[in-house]
């Protein structure tokens, strides 16, 4: 057997094995319960939890982008690691308090509970949107990624279009069917494989290619001893640039609301138990790298189209006599696109109907919103394959393009859990006017001041805008009153 | 209560420490490629060392807190 149909066979085990485990979480569970489909019935474990929120991380834009990165930015991939490792320290605070919350009011999106706690539909309207544009651009992300490996690992037997459309079809069905669960438990199987996949890749084109660390990092620095280091002359990032990369990433990871919401799947402890693991998840990130600085002088700069292609290169070329080897990095890197393809999927079906629908037509009955979530799954997934297929753009902007929206919800989200003054009013146009601002330094102006990320300028003015409103309304008892219960909670 | 809140305080600061050691300026003293640690760059090798610092502060938080409410 040639290797590229051991690695079709392997992908199309992995694809059998996840679908079964998908379909399988939800067996035995009320179908026909949104608690159930949303945050599963607030029972996840710990064990669970570990391996859903890792595998979110372990996304396409690790897997791809990563090695991406460090072979074309060098230490600016740093920035992957610190922003996994701090990404999460907030929930730490704000999460068992979401729980809580979550718990005694029945609350299953982040729309749910600011809606709760500002009192306004508008803005959950305004959160359900900002979350699905989000979303979008992040599945079509993940989705480019799925369709490349496939083409790429099978030399062009399995087109992109159709590579694609397989995978995403897999989660499509069983986070539909399956729903929160459904993803949770496939997460823990692609989670083993993909942290498998990269240590040994990382480890074997590290000494393959170059026989050990300090030979590879030697040659880098031969050649450009700035490649290696942030802000210099012949680094490739600013030190500002890489420094709010990396804070807005951190306020806006937890906003994501598909991690977000999450805080109402477990409980408190476990939540906090989570969040220690965190860093160690972002440890394991570190091979990913490796690959990318292994093919620093191996891959000539003209053979890619872009640098996300690094590593389907390097398996392509370099990697080809071992079948095997070669058929279960194609489900590694598969897995890893996937686990958060399904994540994401379902963030935006429950934020499309509760959010969106179910506010504007509050009649809807439980099994009605329930149908609409599921159908919500099959639209977001065909949008962003649409994306996919015919609209393109560089693998990693886009992603850093939509975190520079959605963590401008971070002032609605904390000054609601700790600032009673902070008033509907306020959080709206701040938000709004951070989307703007984010927007305009991003895709408008093209360059941002002191070369910051543009999604760090948006906040700030985002937070002025907010305090200032709130200082300046003036409250009623009862707002006050309402609002002091999210805070001592 | 009090020591709820006392907790929570060192919890922030705790937070606010590691994200400045890993951003500019504070991060200007690991920005050095110069080869350590297992062959690795300094800068890696100063990431690598804050997330450990992380992990283990992490661990002395979910040690002492005693807010279990299951």
């Amino acid at each position: 057997m040639e290797a590229w149909q051991i690695a079709l066979l392997a992908m199309f085990i992995y694809l059998i094995i996840a679908f079964s485990i998908g379909l399988a979480a939800g067996r035995g569970r009320s179908f026909f319960s949104i608690s159930e489909y949303a945050v599963g019935d607030r029972g996840f474990g710990l064990f669970v939890m570990w391996f859903l929120m890792g595998g979110i991380i372990f996304s396409a834009f690790a897997f791809l982008g990563g090695p991406g990165w460090a072979y074309s930015k060098g230490a600016a991939s740093l920035y992957i690691l610190a922003y996994c490792a701090l990404g999460l320290m907030p929930w730490y605070i704000i999460g068992p308090k979401v729980a809580r919350l979550g718990k005694k009011s029945n609350y299953i999106t982040m729309g749910d509970f600011l809606g709760d706690r500002y009192n306004s539909k508008f803005l959950v309207i305004i959160i359900g949107i900002v979350s699905l544009l989000a979303f979008i651009p992040y599945l079509t992300l993940q989705i480019k990624g799925m369709g490349y490996i496939f083409n790429v690992l099978t030399f062009d037997h399995i087109s992109y279009n159709n590579g694609a459309l397989l995978a995403l079809g897999v989660v499509v069905v069983y986070v539909a069917t399956s729903g929160v669960r459904g993803a949770a438990w496939s997460d823990v199987f692609q989670a083993i494989l993909m942290l498998i996949v990269a240590w040994v890749l990382g480890i074997y084109f590290v000494e393959s290619l170059h026989g050990s660390l300090g030979n590879m990092f030697g040659k880098i620095i031969a050649d450009n001893p700035e490649f290696l280091t942030i802000g210099n002359e012949g680094s490739k990032i600013s030190s500002a640039r890489y420094s709010s990369n990396i804070v807005v990433s951190m306020l806006g990871f937890v906003m994501w609301p598909h991690l977000f919401t999450k805080s109402y799947t477990t409980t408190a402890r476990r939540i906090k138990l989570t969040v220690l693991v965190y860093p160690i998840f972002a440890l394991f990130l570190l091979p990913v790298l490796f690959i990318g600085f292994a093919a620093i002088g191996v891959v000539p700069t003209d053979a890619l189209g872009r640098p996300g292609e690094v590593l389907p290169y390097l398996i392509t070329h370099h990697l080809t006599e071992s079948g095997i080897l070669y058929g279960i990095v194609g489900a590694g890197a598969l897995a890893a696109a996937m686990s958060s393809s399904d994540a994401i999927t379902h963030g935006a079906s429950v934020s499309f109907g509760r959010d969106i629908c179910k506010v504007i037509f509050p009649s809807l009955k439980e099994n009605q919103e329930l149908w609409i979530m599921r159908g919500a799954v099959v639209g977001v997934g065909a949008i962003a394959y649409c994306i996919a297929i015919y609209g393109s753009d560089g693998l990693i902007k886009l992603l850093l393009g939509a975190y520079g929206a959605i963590v401008q919800i971070a002032p609605a989200v904390y000054s609601g859990l700790f600032w009673r003054r902070a008033s509907a009013l306020g959080v709206t146009l701040g938000l709004i006017t951070g989307v703007i601002v984010t927007t305009y330094f991003q895709y408008i102006h093209g360059s941002s001041p002191y070369d910051l990320h543009p999604g760090l300028i948006g906040l700030t003015i985002n937070i002025i805008i907010m305090a200032s409103i709130s200082l300046l309304q003036k409250h009623k008892a009862e707002y006050l009153a309402h609002a002091s219960k999210f805070i001592d909670e | 209560m009090v020591k709820k809140f006392n907790i929570k305080t060192w919890y922030i600061i705790f937070t606010c420490f590691i994200l400045l050691v890993l951003i500019f300026p504070i991060f200007a003293l690991g920005n050095s490629a110069n080869l350590s640690f297992l062959g690795m760059p300094f800068i890696m090798v100063w990431v690598l060392f804050w997330i450990i610092v992380e992990f283990l502060g992490l661990l002395v938080f979910v040690i002492l807190d005693k807010d279990v409410e299951e």
